[in-house]
């Protein structure tokens, strides 16, 4: 495991690991063909470091004025040591009060805030005391910090919210800022929340485990608080996460093939970005270029949505003419043929077609011969 | 999207420029559109950040909210823009003269449009319609009156650019795609700058591609909203927002810096809106165009009269009938826009050739005399001809075909016979040529001439009747109808019973016999494939209508009302088929003792049993009868039940869960989470609304073999235990002549001796139409007759030898079951009277061995439509004996790299077992099975 480690550390280079997080996890089960983004994601390193090194555009920052809302949301949501919140847990998961403590994991022994494995520690004594003992209050614990092993290595992640109920269940809690309107939300934004919850039910269930208590007392089912209609009041949803836990666990298990995918690296290949004394990268960009094009990349058009690099792998796609650049219908429409020139040689007559490109290249002459009917006015 | 628009991509790509495809404009321009560019304040759920809207392209007037604070100012001037903007059109209108159908009215002469760049402008402005109309109005103030009257605006136009082919509201990038093919995906087609760069590039650039590159440079690229750059935010507007929390002081200063700072944001787009629209406004409107424009004028009329009478703001979400009404009405406008562009455009027909749904082809001959002789046994004057095509067929002999040279004669498909090197599709004229007295021989072509042909338009013309609001039937939480008093019948004595057969004679008994003693309006029953739901259909319907008042079955296809039909006269039934006009039932029914025919309720008085599709029964009104019986309720959608909810006081719906949901034509999240979403299935409603209901199982499969059912049960029916009513021994395969030790013959050895096989072709990526993998079907059908399989089971215990019409080759698409049929005529002329079909056709029917395309062979990716459990659960359980699986290798990679990004609609529950659940436990077995072709 140290070696698969020293590996991964390698191939990042001198800049300190960029933490997985349930965004990250998130990803694996978005594009879980793409080795370029797994072994990048593995190693921790800064995509979007590499992309503004690169010149290459850069979407997916964050918006400040978006991130202020969020923070405002869940400032209102948590205040008052969780009133609101306890108030709609009560509603959606029948928690009966007065008994319900609150805790803030933040800020451990007085110093805010602590380290994450203080925090992680913490959390494990609350979470495993309040399971063990059911005389003690219901419990909401803020801030919390859970482990979940990701290929082998720990990974320090943060829900919002683990709240405690009384049938001796444990639920995560989200607290999101994208609004409930009517009783529905954005449904890619709930996904995404959804695959992110998931992250946090499986450390959970790791950290029961560990304790020596049975994984099934973390609920499938997870809480999402959001903003109401067009309000800043909030909402409580209990969604089931069932199915977005069992993939995320299916591609989380799939990372046992890292070492394979390290394996078929050139030795020495590295992202590292080679920083100046004044934190300046100096890696000649050709080179940077080179090393992200070792591993395979698996791009399609909806990349651009969710990864740093998607332009990286989008250019290196264009450039040789493949036909994944043009969206997934095109891609099914000549499924069997990856290139655009080959594609366009085998309909004008230009190449034959081997055996198994038969059907296809009937069907693409077919429409050649429709299109010149309709330019030729006779359809 | 097709064959013809891929191909124009990749040449898109190819050469680096944009190519034009339908030349024809189908959505109506505006001499004066309002142009309306949104933008939203990051983080909210609708706050708006400026506006930019006018309808001179020199003079645009720029709104602005302010960072925090009341948007109300801004809210009332864009309100009062844009309802002087429609007000100009409320001006000028027409008289229309009465009709048979409707009195005389007024109708305005033009109506307002909007344009906005993209789909996302026009979500937007769905939901801040929605927030606004539903504003509370604060002592009648004319601020929050006019606020909330542009709510209720924005939501008229926002609904009505959910319906295809209308133009009130129009997002231009969608527009310019429907008329230029770029080299880059539809995905970056939908950000403005990018797609106009392709289609539009400025002068001197190189190429569509380098113009789009250009105008993707991070420095200079601006999106086109609603959302504004994350970029953007942080390093421009964060600023000016955080200088403006600051103090009173500065709020005027960074106001005015606020305003300089998006006018120069928008203004590119905004120049972009108007170059599109001069671009789409060169382009000559189709024929279509002008009449689509008419319906809109009319709608605009009606909500004016609708805001002057009523005034009501639209509700937060639709009820269950206004629910229903806007889904039949979206697939009424997306059919009539189809149909129309069809017989307008050449371009939409050559995209229709290369899908299968229309061909071309030259006439061969011509039988101008021909005669026909209907059900009235008169001859009827019907001209035939045939037309030869090398065009691939997705048609069968019975459609109904239009051309858009004749565009009111039809003609119906009478046979297809697949040649060495094309097609030959015989038509018959049946309606348009005239009469032989007056003739209108212009519908016949001459030999020799050049014919596209197209499916003709369904009959769309009436929106077919609903329930009114308060008149919303029990089963989708209205009123309870009162129950009479009903006698207690006293239960069958319980005995043990010995056999599977008598256990499940037991359970459907036990059924049957609640029903007259039933106190809740409904009974669902679940019955696994093949457990006998058509004969507790049979035992239903006879036990109901002996109690003196008839009972009405509501199936849910043509084909399955006339089997039902057929097996209730079977029983001395006095049975009744209720059937549209323009249908015929099947001579064989005809000819029954004891069946009447009707096309009208009344025409049917001495019938016991009364059998009908949901679409024929929902024209029948105030009627009502004791008890419904519902047929395959699982593959009714919801809103079929809401229109035939009015004909029953209790009902047995019976169906199976684990098939193929009911399907529309349209995409929409509009009702998603509703308990009475009108696209769910009627169980699925009906349970929600209805929670008590009592849910019964069957729990024998009298179809499926004992080799199946464990692996059916655990893959699809979770919830639903059964077992198989034979024993091993009873239901076998024996082969007469030996086989060749081919890879086909091991396996139908090993499907014979286990009930599975899968035979598994060298992996490759392959088109849908995977010749060889269709060959492989074909020989395996062909080895069974071949081989002389005798096949005993408990109806045939001796054996008896299987013919062509005991098999079949289940498909996923429709495209590949032609493909098959094709082949089949041309290679196979032994195997004629082989079923090839696709899932979705092949629910509800049984067969001794079942050949079955694996969905997933050779797939690149493992889409939702070839994942969905149903299909496979279909294809997987149709068989008596055995089934046979044949696909390219490589499924097991392919379903580990599925990617699980589905999005997630709070309220919904999830499917269970899901598609890729079902998909590897099947595959799991079948890998104990497989054999390497």
């Amino acid at each position: 495991m140290n070696s698969l480690a020293a590996r991964l550390d390698a191939l990042r280079g001198s800049s300190p690991p960029v933490p997985h997080t349930a965004k990250t996890l998130a990803a694996l089960t978005a594009n879980p063909e793409c080795d370029r983004r797994a072994l990048l994601d593995a190693a921790g390193v800064d995509k979007d470091a590499l992309a503004a090194h690169l010149n290459l555009p850069r979407p997916l920052r964050t918006s400040a004025i978006a991130l202020d809302h969020g923070a405002a949301f869940e400032r209102r949501v948590t205040a008052q040591d969780g009133a609101e919140l306890v108030r709609l847990l009560r509603e959606t998961l029948d928690l009966t009060l007065p008994e319900v403590s609150y805790e803030d994991v933040n800020a451990v022994g007085g110093r805010e805030p602590s380290s994450l494995s203080l925090r992680h520690t913490h959390t494990c004594n609350l979470v495993l005391g309040a399971a063990r003992d059911k005389t003690r209050a219901r419990t909401l614990l803020n801030h919390p910090v859970l482990r979940l092993t990701v290929a082998g290595h720990p990974a320090y992640l943060e829900p919002d919210i683990v709240a405690f109920q009384h049938h001796e269940t444990f639920h995560i809690v989200e607290i999101k800022s994208f609004p409930v309107i009517d009783g529905q939300a954005d449904p890619a934004k709930a996904a995404a929340a959804l695959t992110q919850a998931a992250a946090y039910v499986l450390a959970l269930r790791e950290l029961l485990t560990e304790g020596g208590l049975p994984p099934e007392r973390v609920s499938n089912r997870v809480v999402l608080v959001n903003p109401r209609d067009f309000s800043h009041r909030p909402i409580a949803t209990l969604a089931d996460a069932a199915q977005k836990i069992k993939s995320l666990s299916r591609h989380l298990g799939r990372l046992r093939r890292l070492p394979d995918l390290l394996d078929q690296l050139p030795p020495s290949t590295t992202f590292d970005l080679a920083p100046d004394c004044e934190a300046n990268p100096t890696r000649p960009r050709e080179e940077l270029a080179a090393a992200l094009s070792a591993p395979r990349a698996h791009y399609s058009p909806g990349c651009l949505h969710h990864c740093e690099l998607a332009h990286f792998c989008r250019n290196a796609a264009r450039h040789q003419g493949r036909t994944e650049v043009l969206g997934t219908t095109v891609r099914d429409d000549v499924a069997g043929i990856d290139n655009i020139a080959l594609a366009l040689a085998l309909t004008d007559g230009h190449q034959h077609p081997s055996r198994d490109r038969s059907d296809i290249t009937q069907a693409l002459r077919h429409s050649q011969r429709v299109h010149a009917d309709f330019l030729a006015g006779m359809t | 999207m097709s064959l013809l628009t891929t191909l124009l991509r990749m040449r898109a790509a190819a050469t680096g420029n944009a190519l034009p495809t339908s030349r024809l404009r189908h959505l109506h321009l505006s001499d004066r559109p309002l142009m309306l560019l949104p933008l939203k304040q990051s983080g909210t759920a609708d706050r708006p950040l400026a506006v930019m809207l006018g309808t001179d392209p020199a003079r645009p007037e720029l709104l602005l909210a302010p960072p925090m604070g009341s948007t109300t100012p801004m809210l009332t001037a864009l309100a009062s823009s844009v309802t002087a903007y429609i007000e100009e059109h409320q001006r000028r209108s027409e008289h229309l003269p009465a009709t048979s159908t409707k009195p005389a009215r007024q109708r305005f002469l033009d109506a307002p449009q909007l344009l906005v760049p993209n789909p996302y402008a026009v979500a937007y402005l769905n939901t801040l319609g929605r927030d606004l109309r539903l504003r509370p109005v604060d002592g009648g103030s004319v601020e929050s009156c006019s606020v909330r009257r542009l709510g209720q605006w924005l939501t008229f136009f926002a609904g009505r650019a959910e319906l295809p082919g209308t133009s009130a509201l129009i997002p231009l990038t969608g527009f310019l795609a429907m008329h230029w093919v770029t080299g880059q995906s539809p995905l970056e087609d939908e950000d403005m700058a990018t797609l106009l760069a392709w289609i539009d590039p400025p002068r001197h650039t190189v190429s569509g591609h380098q113009a789009a590159l250009a105008a993707e440079d991070p420095a200079t690229h601006r999106s086109a909203g609603p959302a504004t750059d994350p970029a953007f935010d942080t390093d421009y507007l964060a600023p000016l927002f955080r200088a403006y929390r600051a103090g009173p002081r500065e709020q005027a200063r960074c106001l005015n810096d606020l305003r300089v700072l998006l006018a120069h944001y928008m203004q590119p787009t905004w120049e972009r809106m108007w170059q599109a629209y001069t671009l789409l406004q060169a382009l000559p409107e189709a024929d279509g165009t002008r009449r689509r424009w008419k319906r809109e004028r009319t709608e605009f009329t009606d909500i004016t009269a609708y805001f002057v009478q009523d005034g009501r703001p639209q509700p937060a979400r639709d009820n269950a009938v206004a629910a229903a009404i806007g889904l039949t009405r979206r697939e009424h406008a997306a059919a009539a826009f189809d149909a129309e562009r069809a017989l307008d455009d050449p371009f939409t027909r050559a995209e229709l050739r290369t899908t299968g749904e229309a061909f071309g082809g030259t006439v061969t001959s011509v039988d101008a005399d021909h005669l026909a002789y209907g059900s009235s046994k008169r001859a009827q004057w019907r001209p035939r001809f045939t037309v030869s095509t090398t065009d691939p067929l997705r048609l069968e002999p019975g459609r109904i075909l239009a051309c858009h040279t004749h565009r009111d004669a039809r003609y119906t498909i009478r046979a297809i016979t697949p040649r060495d090197s094309d097609t030959l599709v015989d038509l018959e004229v049946t309606k348009g040529m005239g009469t032989p007295a007056r003739p209108r021989h212009t519908v016949l072509p001459d030999t020799g001439a050049f014919l596209v042909c197209t499916l003709a338009p369904d009959h769309y013309h009436r929106m077919p009747q609903f329930p009114l609001p308060d008149q919303i039937p029990w089963t989708h939480a209205g009123p309870p109808h009162p129950l009479p008093e009903r006698q207690r019948v006293k239960a069958a004595p319980h005995s043990p019973p010995p056999s599977p057969h008598h256990r499940e004679d037991h359970a459907q008994r036990a059924i049957v016999e609640q029903l007259h003693t039933l106190t809740h309006p409904g009974l669902v029953v679940d019955a696994p494939p093949g457990a006998g739901k058509t004969t507790l259909v049979i035992h239903a319907a006879q036990t109901l209508a002996h109690c003196g008042a008839p009972c009405i079955v509501i199936t849910q296809t043509n084909t399955q009302a006339d089997d039902l039909v057929r097996r209730l006269a079977r029983r001395h039934l006095p049975t009744a088929r209720l059937i549209a006009a323009e249908r015929t039932v099947p001579p064989d029914v005809l000819a029954r003792p004891g069946v009447h025919v009707g096309h009208r309720i009344e025409d049917l008085k001495t019938a016991h049993v009364i059998v009908g599709t949901a679409m024929k029964w929902a024209t029948v009104r105030d009627r009502r009868w004791p008890w419904a019986i519902i047929d395959e309720a699982y593959q009714m959608r919801s809103d079929a039940l809401l229109r035939t909810g009015h004909l029953f006081d209790q009902a047995l719906f019976v169906g199976d869960p684990g098939q193929l949901d009911p399907f529309s034509t349209i995409r929409t999240h509009r009702w998603a989470g509703l308990p009475h979403d009108p696209m769910n299935s009627a169980v699925t409603v009906l349970l929600a609304q209805n929670r008590d209901l009592p849910v019964h199982t069957l729990t024998t499969s009298w179809r499926l073999p004992p080799t199946a059912v464990p692996l059916i049960r655990d893959a699809f029916y979770p919830f639903t235990p059964f077992e198989a009513a034979s024993h091993q021994t009873e239901r076998t395969l024996t082969f007469t002549a030996m086989g060749r030790r081919t890879p086909v013959d091991k396996a139908l050895e090993t499907a014979a001796r286990t009930g599975w096989a899968l035979l598994e072709l060298p992996a490759r990526t392959t088109h849908r139409i995977d010749t060889e993998a269709f060959h492989t079907a074909l020989e395996t059908a062909a080895g069974l007759l071949h081989r002389q399989t005798t096949a005993s089971c408990d109806n045939h215990p001796q054996g008896r030898i299987l013919e062509p019409r005991d098999l079949a080759i289940g498909v996923a698409h429709r495209s590949q079951a032609h493909h098959i049929n094709a082949l089949l005529a041309r290679h196979y002329p032994r195997l004629h009277g082989v079923t090839v079909d696709t899932a979705n056709r092949l629910q509800g029917r049984e067969f001794s061995v079942s050949i079955v395309l694996h969905p997933l062979s050779g797939r690149w990716d493992a889409s939702a439509f070839h994942l969905e459990a149903g299909r496979l659960c279909v294809l997987a359980s149709r068989h008596r004996h055995a089934c046979i699986a044949i696909t390219r290798a490589g499924i097991a990679p392919l379903l580990d790299a599925h990617p699980s990004n589905d999005p997630i609609h709070l309220g919904v529950t999830s499917k269970t077992p899901d598609g890729w659940e079902a998909h590897h436990a099947v595959l799991a077995h079948l890998a104990q099975h497989a054999i390497r072709a």
